[in-house]
């Protein structure tokens, strides 16, 4: 074995950029194995054992392997998240959320107006902004090794598991919205008022459910993947 | 024997195996280990490795570890719970496959005889 040449190292990021992988989990495990095996091999036989990586490496073959990691780091994402409620939430827990169920509908029969109960009902989309940031930084302080390694390799380099996780951050906000505007469109000639307090209680509930177990994933998946 | 069609089959059993031997291993690790054990008999492609692991650490068999190595990032596979008791199924359902298959090889091959 046999560091390599700043110049070898560069032809190897040339020849893996051409494959415009954007999987950073499939970047850095392709980048790994041509540096290990060329490692293996005399400065002569640099270039021949190169094209035969490439030859194995194909720009179709990593680009299956990509579409494939994706797909299998989405449905890793949904069933986590479903373990985590699943399990994490056992009858000891379910205890706690009990009586979290009925402070916050406490409080929100003690709300006065329609601007108390939106402020209850934007409490965990706040938490889940924070988390938002937080993920953000901790994946871009992750990434940052492998966005620097290939640097200008011209598409956007992300974590296969973190998309999932962001487009599951934007859901809430998404149903928060639906939430608050499909039944004043539907029900325009009905007084809501009465439902109001326990309703905005209900979703609030189910919001910090779904954000807490989120945050559960994240952490889990934080041990062994790039976010 | 360089069968690739053969090895396809035992991919998943080669790898558990090697991992229940071996704490952690990447990648390149495993298949030069598979090249050093066979003395180069049996070669695992990384065009069948690589959806293999992905496909084993999907199923819950293998856990990763990511750590910096000299300026790169280095991908380990280890096994989880699942992917121990999995070993040991996956090894006697190999040998059950081989022992049948010397029988219909050779109808007086008896286990046990060399």
């Amino acid at each position: 074995m046999r560091p390599l040449t700043e110049i070898e190292l560069q032809e190897i990021r040339k020849s893996i950029m051409r494959k415009e992988i954007s999987s950073a989990e499939i970047l850095m495990e392709i980048y790994d194995h041509y540096i290990s095996h060329l490692q293996e091999f005399s400065e002569e036989e640099f270039n021949e054992q190169l094209v035969e990586l490439d030859q194995k490496f194909t720009y179709g073959y990593c680009h299956s392997l990509q579409f494939r990691f994706i797909k299998k780091a989405k449905e890793e994402i949904h069933q986590t998240q479903w373990m985590v409620i699943r399990k994490y939430f056992c009858a000891s827990r379910w205890m706690y959320l009990v009586v979290i169920l009925v402070l916050v509908f406490y409080v929100a029969m003690q709300a006065r107006t329609e601007e108390e109960l939106g402020i209850l009902l934007l409490s965990p989309l706040i938490l889940l902004l924070i988390a938002n940031i937080a993920f953000g930084y901790q994946n871009f302080k992750k990434l940052r090794p492998i966005k620097k390694t290939f640097k200008g390799i011209g598409i956007l380099i992300n974590s296969s598991l973190a998309l999932p996780i962001s487009e599951r951050m934007y859901f809430p906000i998404l149903m928060a919205q639906l939430f608050v505007y499909v039944p004043k469109l539907i029900f325009s000639q009905i007084d809501l008022s009465p439902f109001l307090p326990a309703g905005a209680a209900a979703i609030t509930v189910l919001l910090t459910l779904y954000v807490i177990s989120l945050l559960e994933v994240w952490k889990i998946k934080s041990k062994t993947a790039l976010i | 024997m360089s069968n690739n069609n053969l090895i396809k089959g035992s991919l998943q059993t080669i790898i558990l195996k090697l991992l229940e031997e071996n704490d952690r291993m990447y990648g390149y690790e495993i298949t030069q280990r598979v090249k050093e054990l066979t003395e180069g008999e049996i070669k695992i492609t990384e065009g069948a490795l690589y959806p293999a692991l992905h496909k084993l650490e999907a199923e819950g068999m293998l856990t990763t570890e990511i750590q910096q190595v000299d300026n790169r990032v280095r991908k380990y596979y280890s096994l989880t719970k699942d992917g121990q008791k999995e070993v040991s199924a996956k090894m006697s359902e190999l040998q059950s496959f081989v022992g049948n298959l010397q029988r219909i090889l050779d109808p007086g091959w008896k286990p046990g005889l060399a």
